[in-house]
């Protein structure tokens, strides 16, 4: 393995939506790309709602692949084993409200989208009516992007309730990519929020950028999203995006990541050309590369790629 | 007298090379110490290996029905890590490589393997309980596997 | 004469950032300042903001509590029956001693509970969030919050669904109207919220993201057989409106109306005073102020919302 820079893993996430990360993730995608030493892979882990695929499209649709995910497990009643005894139901054998009792015909019916697949009814059963079976959970899309890397994304089959198994999914299929051996930087697309999917994607990475906004919410979220990436142990910078926006919690914010010695990895002022360079599906960074975005964003790829090296 | 328990591919023995796949691996390789010496080496079946999910924490019940306190392994999920530490068994960090058991024993021997205190790679399981590998993907054999 | 029971409107969006929470907070002022009775949820509990955009103190701290297996050593024979079944292998079992639960893999289904033959285990519990209370002009929250480091965010939901359900049904004509805010996204908590509504409104901003997430949680809602109409938020952004409108027009979906981009907007959401708020200085012949009217009728010929 020799000269190798050993593969670093960054998670960019925020904790509230909207505040930047597809974008960003784009940009420093783009900027490691043509970054000589660098082999790059892309994972997009927003599995509810991926979009990363909008503005980092394929070569070819040809060359697309689609992998089935059957981490979710459901319950499956056979009425011909069913003796109608009710025990189910009046036992009260299901904690998700999951089974339900069908007075017609005497037997119980299973809320697919609210079972959880944990087995207790098909234990529970004298007459073994359950089985609990794994169910598409959601798919896995892996191609080359007209840029030139590789991007894994996850999408949830609607219903499921297992995003973060399918985020753990989408890295490990990463990790058995050909390229994996040869890459030295992955790029993650975070979900937003801080529950199931964003701990999933978070788990086992080297660095994590937040990235935040001035305004209320912008910070309250921002304070959250330290607290659970903090129980990880993982050192992480915060990017704040439209960072002169004339705002009370301006202040508020400086004095949060000054009190606490956050590192800033930087600012972006409030910049048309993101917008206008997501309605082009292309990364600011190649839409408007003199924009004072893409300046504030170059500043911040050589601060990651400085702090990496640190790690 | 110490148990310490190692997950490797087959049922060679001391000639065993480590996987670093904990909960994955075909087979754990016991090696039984006493006075700084080996006394007796067993080879035991993964059978948690096809598991839909919990495979670490099932590997873990192997490594703890077969006697061992102490393990030595390559790469290990939170899972896994979670369930040696709530039994108080002690996880030595394989260097890396593809070393023996022989060659990891006698490092440990001689105190050379740092101890684990955590997982040292991402969860396989995510959140939320079970799952894991979707169907049809290939386990096992002879491939090192790589963890993300 | 029978009173109807509360109208719930979810609002939700699949995109984050589209202005989900600005929305219900307005459309909760705009009922309240008609004399309707009204309760705000803020079912995002990852990261709720509805009090923030309401300056709102939050009362009524309440634990939201998940089972957690704890093994009663004086009465556990050790039989392993519990880890044998558990389906997520969440209890760890050595041969000849207790088994220990390993709460990060705990479902909650409680089935070693159930099956123990001694009855050695007793339903303990983590507290994995919270709910609250609050009030401020004049309309009532109620908010969850999942505890940092936790991750299921549905339980959380579902407890609020639960008060819901409970004022309901022992106080039916506490509120005429309730509002759900969601979470970004299409994940399971956001479907928990949506299966409660009446009526749904997605809330999109006019680019290709906007419309791709837009689609998902119309599926979504449809999966749920619920109606809805959209709100396109930010919709002067880039002047492609039109064709956004043209092409949500194309594939049958129906709007409520769009709000455009407008400095008040950003400074009553800084400022805490929600914009359509009557005791506010905002200006009323303002794009926003006036989207808003315009929704807010649109939304009153839609639904049914006698008092």
């Amino acid at each position: 393995m020799g000269g190798f820079l050993k593969v670093k893993k960054i998670g960019v996430i925020s904790g509230k939506g909207g505040v930047g990360k597809t974008s960003l993730v784009a940009s420093l995608a783009s900027i490691a790309y043509k970054d000589r030493n660098i082999s790059l892979m892309i994972l997009d882990c927003d599995v509810d709602a991926p979009n990363l695929a909008l503005i980092l499209p394929p070569i070819s649709d040809e060359d697309v692949e689609t992998q089935d995910t059957f981490t979710t497990k459901k319950a499956r009643f056979f009425e011909e084993k069913c003796v109608n005894c009710k025990q189910c139901y009046d036992d009260h054998f299901c904690e998700f409200s999951a089974l339900n009792w069908n007075e017609k015909d005497n037997i119980p019916f299973i809320d697919y989208l609210a079972c959880e697949g944990c087995g207790a009814c098909r234990v529970l059963c004298p007459e073994d009516a359950f089985e609990i079976n794994p169910v598409k959970s959601g798919e896995i899309i892996t191609y080359e992007t007209k840029v030139g890397f590789p991007l894994i994304y996850g999408k949830t089959k609607l219903g499921s309730t297992t995003s973060g198994l399918l985020v753990s999914e989408v890295k490990q299929h990463a990790a058995d990519l050909k390229e994996f051996d040869t890459t030295n930087l992955i790029l993650i697309d975070g979900p937003p929020g801080i529950g199931c999917p964003v701990i999933a994607t978070i788990s086992g990475l080297d660095y994590i950028v937040a990235i935040t906004e001035p305004t209320p919410s912008g910070l309250h979220d921002l304070s959250r999203a330290i607290e659970m990436i903090n129980q990880f142990n993982i050192p992480f910078g915060i990017v704040i995006n439209k960072s002169d926006l004339k705002s009370a919690s301006q202040k508020e914010l400086y004095l949060f990541i000054e009190k606490a010695n956050y590192e800033i990895l930087g600012r972006i002022k409030f910049d048309l050309s993101i917008p206008e360079a997501m309605s082009y599906a292309k990364p600011v960074v190649d839409y408007a590369p003199e924009s004072v975005a893409s300046q504030a964003i170059n500043k911040i790829y050589i601060k990651l790629k400085h702090i990496l090296s640190k790690l | 007298m110490v148990i310490i328990g190692i997950p490797t591919f087959g049922n060679k023995g001391l000639n065993e090379v480590i996987n670093n796949r904990f909960g994955r691996c075909n087979s754990f390789t016991f090696v039984t110490i006493e006075n700084n010496a080996i006394v007796e080496v067993k080879s035991v079946a993964n059978n948690a290996q096809g598991a839909m999910g919990g495979a670490g924490i099932q590997a873990v019940q192997i490594i703890g029905n077969n006697g061992a306190t102490e393990v030595i392994v390559g790469n290990l999920g939170p899972n896994a890590a979670n369930s040696f530490n709530a039994l108080n068994m002690t996880i030595f960090q394989s260097p890396g490589g593809n070393l023996t058991v022989k060659e990891l024993i006698d490092l440990r021997l001689s105190d050379k393997l740092p101890v684990l205190k955590s997982a040292n790679v991402a969860a396989h399981a995510g959140m939320g309980g079970g799952g894991g590998r979707g169907a049809g993907r290939g386990m096992g054999g002879g491939s090192q596997g790589r963890q993300f | 004469m029978f009173k109807l029971k509360p109208k719930v409107i979810c609002v939700t969006g699949g995109k984050g950032g589209t202005g989900k929470t600005l929305v219900a907070v307005n459309l909760a002022v705009m009922f309240k300042n008609q004399g309707y009775k009204v309760l705000l949820i803020d079912g995002d509990v990852e990261n709720p903001n509805t009090f923030l955009l309401l300056n709102a103190k939050l009362k009524n701290k309440t634990e939201v509590l998940y089972f957690l297996p704890k093994i009663i050593e004086e009465k556990c024979t050790m039989c392993g029956l519990c880890a044998e079944n558990c389906e997520t292998h969440a209890l760890l079992h050595i041969k000849n001693s207790y088994p220990i639960p390993i709460s990060t893999v705990c479902s909650g289904c409680k089935l070693c509970y159930k099956i123990c033959p001694t009855n050695a285990i007793d339903p303990d519990s983590k507290v994995i969030g919270w709910t609250y209370t609050a009030s401020a002009f004049n309309i009532d929250l109620m908010l969850g919050e999942l505890k940092p480091t936790e991750a299921r965010s549905a339980v959380i939901v579902k407890k609020l669904m639960g008060n819901l359900e409970y004022i309901i049904k022992t106080e039916p004509k506490k509120y005429d109207i309730i509002i759900l805010d969601t979470a970004p996204g299409a994940h399971c908590d956001v479907e928990e919220l949506i299966s409660g509504a009446d009526l749904v409104i997605p809330v999109t901003e006019p680019t290709k993201f906007g419309k791709l997430d837009l689609l998902r949680i119309i599926e979504l809602i449809n999966l749920l057989k619920k109606k809805y109409k959209v709100i396109v938020n930010r919709s002067s952004l880039l002047g492609y409106k039109e064709k956004f409108l043209r092409e949500l027009e194309e594939k049958g979906i129906e709007i409520l109306g769009d709000i455009p981009l407008d400095e008040e907007i950003v400074s009553s959401y800084c400022q805490g005073i929600p914009l359509m708020e009557e005791t506010s200085k905002f200006d009323r012949n303002g794009v926003g102020y006036k989207s808003f009217e315009i929704i807010f009728d649109n939304l009153k010929k839609w639904g049914d919302f006698s008092k």
